[in-house]
């Protein structure tokens, strides 16, 4: 990944430092590469956010694309098999899905639990032992085991989401500084020259809202798909919630 | 499989995100040469085309023409554009106009002057000179004679003595052209027979046509004597042709009331 950004950041430079050939050339970037290094420091950062905050919510979009489409044939496999076992086995291929880890996590625990009290000496610890059939030692374990799972499962979905947040609060203070800066240098350009003429102060004040302009740019999808990205966590979580409650049902039904 | 395996085999992320971020290089970078190698009128808009501006000035500017109008603003002349001048159009060919038939007038013969031969020269004094002696030098005579001028008086009339007559008439009031009547009083006189042994006056009265012919010859006063009265309208009546009246006479006719006077 980062050969490919660093070969594309030196294209960007070599575009900004002046290989544009006059007349096809929009003003916009002519503006960007007479400025000064600061500016285009700025605007490199504002274009790496861009850039980035815009893989992070393609990849997401895919993500809990698969991951909800895996999760509903999950439950339907779930609900229609009457061993876990054969539930276990149909895991390996919908890995995607959050209620996989659960029920893996969950499984795992439960067949830990069966392991230790094997039914030949769970007479003397049973008072009322059914006859060849197992029993759980500990609800609230298998309850503590399926709540990690599921903070794990939030945890991966909400992995890199944080850096839309970050991309939306700051790209605007960002490209605010380029601004900032920009005009300053403007100004000391007019101190300079003497000369109050629109003309010489408009081009700079202009190369300086550039920035501001990209900080937008930039800010703007990150928010909006940093809103819609941890409303599908929520779903996510509020049926992962669902699924333990279940798991925890049939577990109680059958095993105790 | 121990559950903490299970745990720590789902903290792995799905791969993919990599990928994700070529895809997103690929579109800024596709982002970038669109902004690059666009023309540049997708960035600037169009200029639009100058409209006409009609302006009107609502403030200052002097005072209108008092039309009546309750605020000034009556008066004020407000700028129009001026309509595109209309190209000419061909003129339309027209029916030649209708022609009136000259009406053929019989065209007067020219006139034929026929100027009378010059008299000839006097060698001889008149016959109305007969027994007079030519006068040489200065004489006085005792005797009164009439004073030559050349004033003619409206009145006319014939009398046998000097002077012009009296108590002709005429029955226009108006009549434009004396010397018509001079000439006619002449021809008149030329073939009046004026000497008789009588005196009295006749009066005649006569009308002259436009051609000049003369008619209705009448004796309107009797002078009592018989001879004077035929006299008198011989002479009228010989005469039968004027000049004809002028143009200036408005009148198809003339009618003249004629004095004759005779004295002795």
């Amino acid at each position: 990944m980062c050969t490919r950004g660093c070969s594309f950041l030196a294209l960007l430079l070599q575009a900004q430092d002046g290989g544009l050939p006059q007349g096809t050339s929009a003003g916009i970037l002519e503006r960007i590469a007479s400025s000064d290094p600061i500016s285009k420091f700025v605007l490199l950062c504002l274009g790496l956010m861009s850039i980035m905050s815009w893989g992070i919510i393609l990849y997401k979009l895919w993500t809990f694309q698969q991951s909800r489409r895996q999760t509903s044939k999950f439950l339907e496999i779930f609900r229609r098999s009457s061993k876990f076992s054969e539930v276990q086995a149909a895991c390996g291929s919908l890995s995607a899905s959050p209620l996989v880890g659960l029920f893996q996590s969950g499984y795992a625990e439960l067949n830990a639990q069966l392991r230790q009290t094997p039914p030949s000496d769970a007479g003397s610890t049973n008072p009322r032992p059914a006859a060849g059939r197992p029993t759980l030692k500990s609800l609230a374990a298998l309850d503590r085991a399926l709540l990690r799972a599921s903070a794990i499962e939030v945890n991966k979905l909400e992995r890199r989401v944080s850096f839309l947040a970050t991309t939306a609060s700051i790209a605007p203070f960002v490209g605010l500084f380029g601004t900032v800066w920009g005009i300053m240098t403007a100004f000391l350009g007019i101190s300079q020259t003497g000369s109050t003429n629109l003309g010489v102060v408009a081009p700079g004040i202009a190369q300086a809202l550039i920035a501001t302009a990209f900080g937008l740019a930039a800010a703007i999808p990150a928010v909006l798909f940093y809103n819609s990205l941890t409303q599908r966590v929520k779903l996510f979580a509020s049926e992962m919630d669902d699924f333990s409650m279940e798991f925890l049902n049939i577990a109680e039904r059958n095993f105790t | 499989m121990d559950l903490s395996d299970v745990l720590r085999s789902r903290m792995d992320e799905p791969g993919g995100l990599q990928g994700m971020v070529a895809v997103s290089i690929l579109a800024h970078g596709v982002l970038l040469a669109v902004l690059l190698f666009a023309p540049q009128r997708w960035f600037t808009a169009e200029p639009e085309a100058p409209r006409p501006v009609m302006t009107i000035t609502l403030e200052g500017g002097g005072e209108g023409p008092r039309n009546g109008g309750l605020t000034p603003m009556g008066g004020r002349p407000v700028q129009v554009q001026a309509p595109p001048a209309e190209p000419k159009r061909p003129e339309p060919v027209q029916r030649p106009a209708a022609s009136t038939v000259e009406m053929p007038l019989p065209k007067p013969a020219p006139k034929v002057k026929t100027t009378a031969p010059p008299p000839p020269p006097v060698t001889q004094a008149p016959d109305q000179a007969r027994g007079e002696t030519p006068t040489k030098g200065e004489e006085t005579a005792p005797g009164s004679a009439p004073a030559v001028t050349s004033a003619r008086g409206l009145g006319f009339g014939l009398s046998s003595g000097g002077g012009p007559g009296s108590g002709s008439a005429l029955d226009v009031t108006d009549f434009c052209c004396p010397d018509y009547l001079t000439v006619m009083v002449e021809r008149i006189k030329a073939n009046w027979n004026q000497r008789q042994e009588v005196a009295g006056q006749a009066l005649v009265k006569f009308t002259v046509r436009r051609d000049g012919q003369i008619q209705d010859v009448e004796l309107e006063t009797s002078s009592g004597y018989t001879t004077l009265d035929l006299a008198a309208q011989r002479a009228i009546l010989f005469t039968r042709q004027f000049p004809p009246l002028p143009a200036a006479f408005p009148n198809p006719t003339l009618t003249v009331h004629l004095n004759f006077e005779y004295q002795r």
